[in-house]
């Protein structure tokens, strides 16, 4: 019979709370950022020019189409920049890709009929961007941006791959030092619930609060 | 240009890295599907020990990263078990687990879009609630759920490279290899990002019509 040692992790809760600390870091920096990036895209997606719309479709394609593990990767490789930075752009160039889209198909649900409403209203287009269009945008992206945002502190435990002082990485390390696999693997998978679950139940609210109901 | 042409000299390693990926992808969308199916059934089941089942399944692969899942089932488990698994039965069985959590909630929230009045009317023209399921609710259903249980298909696909991580010698971990022995890790690294776009590009076009074509 196996005999659990726990004090493996207590003894290390220094470690595991470091990764963690820097696990939150790296997410907000990273989605404080695609939030911008993703709606640049977008609409370079939607601009006038046919150059700019086909380069942000590519991106978003080539982006969404291969595994975030190989985009690490290969933004590692190719620079000199240090683990974090390296993860931090990689992360971000892949978020900003799913946030393009998400923000593309909250502002092609607005119908071209409430544009044409509202200027008939006499509406100018200003004050219809800000006062139709933009809160009927809002209540459509927000909660997908929620659920991106739970899975970007997931999906962050792949930058562990690449030697950033994360988590995961402090997981590893730990099963490292002391040949204790099983308690430093189990103890991460329950931070990860822990940390992860109240921000789903969260998001889960925030998709039945926002609900559009047509 | 010149590396990429060293890197395509090892074509067999990529060959093994592909056969390996797609292998793994297959498994993973076969039983991924059961798995799917099962716990959704489990979801909606009259049975609260069977609900609280599935919901504990569900909150455990769908809060926890995958590569922790992988490397949990292939470190860990071994230990309490006593069993220890190749790495290619743990990836499958991670993968598995893993795209099956997303199924339930796709399959489940497809049931129940079809609405009450249709279960309704089936029952008060006599039917079963057997062949209310079969013939009224799963039919309507099962278009609902395509376009999403598509698309977690192709993230399936991508994640198979985390597989990498505990050693499968799938396509990801090839491209390390021969990185490694060509001293030329961005080429070999773009080598295996444009095989896994040509994977999963026509994959994810067709999520897109399926999305276009079924809007309900």
């Amino acid at each position: 019979m196996y005999q659990w040692d726990w004090s493996v992790v207590t003894n290390n809760w220094d470690l595991l709370a470091y990764g963690a600390v820097t696990t939150v870091e790296l997410v907000v920096i990273t989605m404080a950022t695609a939030l911008v990036t993703g709606l640049a895209v977008a609409v370079a997606r939607m601009s006038p020019s046919r150059l700019l719309r086909h380069v942000a479709g590519w991106y978003t394609e080539i982006f969404r189409d291969t595994p975030l593990l190989v985009q690490l990767y290969i933004v590692y490789r190719a620079t000199t920049w240090s683990s974090f930075m390296a993860g931090y752009v990689g992360l971000t160039l892949n978020l900003t890709a799913f946030l393009a889209e998400v923000y593309r198909s909250g502002l092609n649900s607005i119908g071209r009929g409430q544009w044409e409403a509202a200027l008939t209203l006499g509406m100018r287009p200003r004050q219809v961007l800000l006062r139709i269009i933009i809160p009927q945008a809002v209540m459509r992206v927000v909660p997908p941006l929620g659920t991106f945002w739970v899975s970007l502190f997931r999906d962050s435990a792949l930058v562990s791959i690449i030697g950033v002082a994360e988590l995961t990485h402090a997981a590893q390390k730990i099963s490292t030092e002391t040949y204790r696999p099983f308690e430093a693997f189990t103890a991460l998978a329950i931070l990860y619930i822990v940390l992860t679950l109240p921000q789903a139940r969260l998001v889960s609210w925030l998709h039945e609060k926002f609900r559009v109901r047509e | 240009m010149e590396g990429f042409l060293t890197v395509l000299g090892y074509t067999e390693f990529l060959l093994k890295g592909l056969k390996f990926t797609v292998e793994l992808s297959l498994i993973g969308m076969a039983a991924g599907t059961v798995v799917g199916i099962l716990s959704a059934l489990a979801l909606l089941s009259p049975v609260r020990v069977v609900r609280w089942l599935g919901i504990i399944y569900l909150d455990i692969f769908r809060s926890t990263p995958v590569l922790v899942q992988f490397i949990w089932v292939y470190y860990a488990l071994p230990v309490i078990s006593g069993i220890s698994l190749s790495p290619m039965v743990a990836g499958s069985l991670v993968l598995t687990l893993y795209s099956g959590s997303f199924h339930t909630e796709t399959f489940r929230a497809g049931i129940l879009s079809i609405e009450r009045g249709q279960r309704e009317a089936a029952m008060a023209l006599g039917m079963r609630p057997r062949q209310i399921m079969l013939r009224i609710i799963l039919p309507q259903a099962t278009v609902r759920m395509l376009p999403a249980y598509a698309s977690t298909l192709v993230t399936l696909v991508k994640d198979s490279a985390l597989a990498s991580a505990i050693s499968v010698p799938e396509l990801l971990r090839q491209g390390a290899t021969i990185a490694s022995y060509t001293m030329l890790p961005v080429q070999s690294l773009l080598v295996v990002a444009v095989i896994y776009f040509l994977l999963t590009y026509p994959m994810s076009r067709f999520v897109n019509y399926l999305h276009e074509r079924l809007r309900v």
